[in-house]
């Protein structure tokens, strides 16, 4: 229990012998206060980076907060040696010398009385001394490490698939999830590695990593090279075409089965789809579509699958059908026609997009926001109608933190819009704060009627 | 680098914390590093918390914390390597001493 005082019994104060000055307090509320008794925190931060206290799911920044006044420490008391003093007091005869005239304050008799009666008692020892402590702070998870780490090992890259594929040639068959076999894939991190080194709870690395599509192969994360991403994708679609699968309902087995043995491991091409698209029904879904195609043939090949990769399925669930995004394919192709040539007139553009393509999908410029940006149009010098065009901008080439990223976007374009620059800076938003927040406090904006738009720029 | 801060079964102890505006500074030659009494600390009816140092007497009063203080110990492993942190224990108030000291005159005794 913490320091007892009771009146009439007063109590010396005392420094310990060496006096400690390294103990830190941090503050804490109790929600964290029980987290920290129960399981634990972290501190974590690479030597140069600001310290960032981490919980199950959520990021502190840790801060110092100094005081000119002096803090004492006192451990806790063992009650049982205070009662025992108290005890000990009431026992003994106690000389009180004349008491003290009114009007005065407590005079010297009373003090000698008091300091007898004090050293009856238990001192209090204060055993630490403090001048400062440690505030939290919330701050959003800094995950652009996990970028970084991530992208040190690009699977399809040169060299990265030969390894995955030997892992996989290996078994024959995709290696349960967790146990590492002979050959299992060793790039990339796991996942606790993965916090180890970034700076955020679990939850949010948790969060970071589907956010990242990062795949995962024997528990090891790691990115999927772009390129060879997109040319996973292509493919897929061709294969669909070619046995007539819908592209709302592609079964998961089945393309990965027909990718194999052209030396793609199933789980890549699970997750490219996973990628591309979304997880819908199960594998009664895919029964009931292999029963539209070639009748009772199909449907024994699909349930063999079944046996087949049992594990497989119950540990990446295969069996499950994809449905994939029209806006996330689309954008695909946008970007591999950007990528060839940077600029171009809008409307050539829009119709190679549609050519590109797969039937059925229809390309808006909607999906291009955070990728490219339009401009142009106006009436140039001579008169003349000036064609709208569009460039490629993507968020991905543009620097994290805040103000270097306002300098860039300025930097290509000195006034913009906030529909245009919404998707650039929305991640830059920290915990609670609003977007406005944000432009008022990297940006100027500016209107030169009161029916036109506002327009923003560097401040 | 993971600095991991855990408790053991020191952490449901809770401390106090006394807090004073100043230095405390020994007038008869010993040093702040030895053990030393610094005043009595007592209680008055009123609930009030006084602090005699010598001739001052300085008040001062029990108040809650708004958060909590854990209480951290920096301990390092034998080779010296990884440190960690331990929850020693819990600050849920001090006592806090913010009013100046007040000198404590003896009047002589009229005659």
């Amino acid at each position: 229990m913490p320091l007892h005082l009771a009146a009439g019994q007063p109590r010396t104060l005392a420094y310990s012998e060496a006096i400690r000055k390294d103990i830190k307090l941090l503050e804490v509320d109790e929600g964290l206060l029980d987290e920290l008794l129960q399981t634990g925190l972290h501190l974590k931060g690479a030597p140069g980076e600001e310290a960032v206290l981490c919980s199950g799911s959520k990021t502190f920044a840790v801060k110092t907060v100094e005081t000119t006044n002096l803090l004492l420490l006192v451990p806790e008391e063992q009650t049982a040696a205070v009662e025992a003093a108290v005890e000990a007091l009431g026992c003994q005869d106690v000389t009180v010398p004349q008491p003290t005239p009114p009007g005065v304050l407590l005079g010297l008799g009373t003090q000698i009385q008091k300091n007898q009666a004090a050293a009856q008692q238990a001192p209090v020892v204060a055993s630490a001394l403090v001048s400062s402590h440690l505030e939290l702070v919330p701050a959003a998870p800094r995950l652009h490490r996990l970028d970084a780490l991530l992208g040190e090992y690009q699977y399809g890259a040169e060299g990265g698939e030969e390894e995955a594929g030997a892992a996989m040639a290996a078994d024959g068959a995709p290696s349960p999830s967790g146990r590492a076999i002979g050959g299992s894939f060793r790039g990339g991190y796991t996942e606790g590695e993965l916090l180890e080194r970034v700076q955020c709870s679990a939850a949010e690395l948790r969060a970071g990593l589907v956010d990242h599509r990062a795949l995962c192969l024997d528990g090891r994360y790691c990115a999927v090279d772009a390129s060879y991403q997109g040319m996973l994708l292509e493919l897929v679609l061709l294969t669909a075409v070619e046995h007539g699968w819908a592209l709302g309902a592609l079964p998961g087995a089945r393309v990965a089965a027909a990718l194999q043995p052209q030396g793609y491991d199933p789980r890549v091409t699970l997750h490219c789809l996973a990628t591309y698209g979304a997880r819908v029904g199960s594998a009664s879904a895919a029964l009931n579509a292999a029963e539209f195609e070639d009748g009772a043939a199909a449907a024994m090949e699909v349930e063999e699958q079944a046996g087949g990769s049992g594990a497989g399925a119950r540990a990446s669930g295969g069996n499950g059908c994809y449905a994939l995004d029209e806006a996330a394919v689309c954008l695909h192709f946008a970007r591999s026609l950007l990528q060839a040539q940077p600029d171009w007139e809008l409307h050539d553009f829009e119709r190679e997009w549609q050519q590109r393509v797969p039937e059925g999908m229809l390309p808006s410029l909607e999906m291009l926001r955070g990728e490219a940006r339009r401009y142009g149009g106006g009436i140039g010098a001579a008169g003349l109608q000036h064609p709208l065009r569009i460039k490629h901008f993507p968020l991905s080439g543009l620097p994290q933190d805040a103000p270097s990223r306002f300098a860039a976007l300025f930097a290509e374009q000195p006034r913009w819009e906030w529909e245009e620059l919404a998707p650039y800076v929305q991640s830059l938003r920290g915990p609670g704060q609003t977007a406005e927040a944000l432009l008022l406090k990297y940006a100027r904006a500016s209107q030169q009627r009161p029916t036109d738009p506002v327009t923003y720029s560097a401040r | 680098m993971l600095i991991p801060i855990s408790s053991d079964e020191g952490s449901s102890r809770s401390w106090a914390l006394i807090e004073m505006q100043g230095e405390v500074e020994r007038k008869d030659g010993g040093t702040l590093e030895e053990a030393f009494d610094v005043g009595t600390l007592s209680v008055s009816s009123s609930g009030a918390v006084m602090l005699t140092i010598g001739y001052h007497q300085l008040e001062g009063k029990r108040m809650e914390l708004k958060k909590p203080f854990a209480v951290l110990d920096r301990v390092a492993d034998a080779e010296g390597h990884s440190t960690e942190y331990k929850v020693i224990g819990v600050v849920r108030e001090k006592i806090l001493f913010k009013a100046r000291p007040r000198a404590l005159i003896t009047k002589p005794e009229l005659k």
